[in-house]
């Protein structure tokens, strides 16, 4: 969908078709699902995963209840909770829970990431780079992403408060390192 | 949360390469998302309506509350179309089981019940007393007159029938107050043979508000006392036999003289009974106060609206019913989705933080 276009047509696009929400807002929701999980691979078939429920659930969206892109982000995140529950079991399963660390050796979060931002990145936990995602990425406000994690906006401030500082000393220590 | 966060020197460089450098989605993953997307005009997805959990109980319940207020009405409308029977019933009788049918002579005493006066009751005849048993006739009327002239004439005419009919007048209590207003109170004793005649006359004198009529049966007490009575005829007469043949002891001679003065109560508490028998009371009230009297038929509106406010009354009882019988559960259910709600959030907030 052309930025150039008012957001009140955008909105009205958006209630009529799926197919103008998934132009406008595909970039997003794969950004936030790569930030959740990490992984390029899984971040696009979670993101594919997340359309296909919203094409089952569209006549649901209530634009009156917020925006397409906040619902998308809710459906994609409750898809995203799913992956890792399936996937503890699985690695519970095969007994290799304490097994897995990811090495930042090829760029996940970004295009050209700075290899200290790249990795301090990496060492966050998934709900801190969720809330980095929403806010800083996906630039929602703080009522949106507050609503997309089902928390409060003070704690979702403060959520992002620490993930930031936590990202900031570690670049700052990688560099300095 | 305001755009401060975000704002804070230490985080512009991380925040703006994040966004500047965010990777866009795998052109393979567009065409697929793509494809996706584009189906929904192809395929007919889910139902046309979804109401969701919030609305379709908020639905519920106005769909609940539109059939309990519908039926309220609908009864009532039908309820008001047509008048209460058990009003416009006539003569108020209360009396023994055993008062019998008026017989074809007695009906021919009173005046037929066609007339109908303005309070809604009809003159009827009132029930004729056994004519082979003794009974304890008790009629009691409530006639009301126009004014305190009306109440004089109407006391003196009933004093003077019940005179006429061999009757007589046991107690009267008359009075009148300002603007025309009155009331009289007469105990009237009538000989039962003409009880009908008496009420039929004293009908005329006003309009019935009220009428009771109340019979007790005196024949078993008669009865009983007459057996009583032969019995002890029969051991008197033989006492004085034995004695006039050989004289009697001290002790048959007491049990002679008690036998004579239990005769003699006997006789004369049965000659009470059928003198008390042979007399009905009447006990006629007249009035001048009328509205208070007068019965108001309710409107189509009234009565519309005491049917419909009746069943919402029934209605409410039975949610409130529901509600105690169900509450519990529904309490208990709403603190179970409470608790997993609460549990998948943990459970969430956990796989996140070891992600």
């Amino acid at each position: 969908m052309p930025a150039s276009l008012p957001a009140s047509e955008r909105g009205l696009r958006e209630q009529r078709s799926l197919a103008a929400a998934a132009e406008a807002h595909l970039d997003d929701v794969y950004r936030y699902v790569l930030y959740l999980t990490g992984d390029r691979n899984v971040a696009e078939d979670l993101t594919n995963a997340t359309f296909e429920r919203a094409l089952h659930r569209w006549r649901r969206f209530d634009p009156k209840r917020g925006s397409a892109k906040t619902w998308l982000c809710q459906l994609a995140r409750g898809i995203a909770l799913d992956h890792f529950r399936a996937d503890e079991r699985r690695r519970r399963r095969e007994q290799k829970y304490a097994a897995t660390i990811r090495e930042a050796d090829e760029p996940v979060y970004g295009d050209g990431l700075s290899p200290a931002l790249e990795t301090a990145m990496a060492s966050l936990s998934a709900g801190e780079r969720e809330v980095v995602a929403l806010r800083v990425v996906l630039e929602l406000d703080g009522d949106q992403t507050a609503g997309v994690l089902g928390i409060s906006p003070t704690a979702c401030s403060t959520r992002l408060s620490r993930a930031l500082t936590k990202l900031a000393e570690r670049v700052e220590s990688d560099v300095s390192a | 949360m305001s755009q401060r966060d975000l704002d804070d020197p230490r985080f512009e460089e991380i925040v703006t390469e994040l966004r500047e450098k965010a990777p866009p989605a795998p052109e393979g993953l567009r065409e697929r998302v793509d494809a996706t997307a584009r189906s929904q005009s192809a395929r007919k997805v889910g139902g046309r309506w979804h109401l969701g959990l919030r609305r379709g109980l908020a639905l519920a319940a106005a769909c609940t509350v539109a059939v309990g207020v519908g039926a309220a009405l609908v009864n009532g409308l039908t309820g008001s179309e047509k008048p209460k029977g058990l009003e416009s019933e006539g003569v108020l009788v209360v009396g023994p089981q055993k008062a019998q049918a008026p017989t074809a002579s007695a009906q021919r005493l009173t005046k037929p019940p066609a007339a109908k006066d303005a309070a809604g009751l009809q003159r009827a005849p009132a029930l004729p007393p056994a004519r082979r048993r003794l009974q304890d006739y008790d009629a009691r009327m409530r006639l009301r007159v126009e004014n305190a002239a009306a109440l004089d004439r109407a006391t003196k005419r009933a004093m003077r029938d019940t005179r006429g009919l061999g009757g007589f007048v046991a107690s009267i209590d008359f009075g009148t107050r300002p603007e025309e207003q009155g009331d009289a109170s007469l105990v009237l004793r009538v000989p039962v043979a003409k009880v009908q005649e008496a009420v039929a006359r004293y009908t005329e004198l006003g309009t019935i508000v009220s009428q009771q009529v109340r019979i007790n049966d005196l024949q078993p007490q008669a009865d009983r006392l007459s057996q009583s009575a032969t019995e002890l005829r029969r051991r008197i007469a033989e006492l004085v036999a034995k004695s006039r043949s050989s004289g009697l002891t001290v002790d048959e001679r007491i049990r002679l003289e008690n036998a004579r003065r239990d005769l003699q109560s006997l006789t004369g508490r049965r000659s009470r009974l059928v003198r008390e028998a042979s007399y009905a009371t009447v006990t006629l009230e007249l009035t001048t106060a009328n509205a208070a009297e007068k019965r108001e038929e309710p409107g189509a509106f009234r009565t519309f609206w005491d049917d419909a406010s009746k069943i919402l009354g029934t209605e409410l009882i039975w949610l409130l019913y529901a509600l105690v019988v169900a509450g519990p559960f529904v309490l208990l259910a709403m603190l179970a989705l409470v608790a997993e709600r609460s549990r998948r959030r943990r459970s969430a907030d956990s796989l996140l933080a070891h992600n």
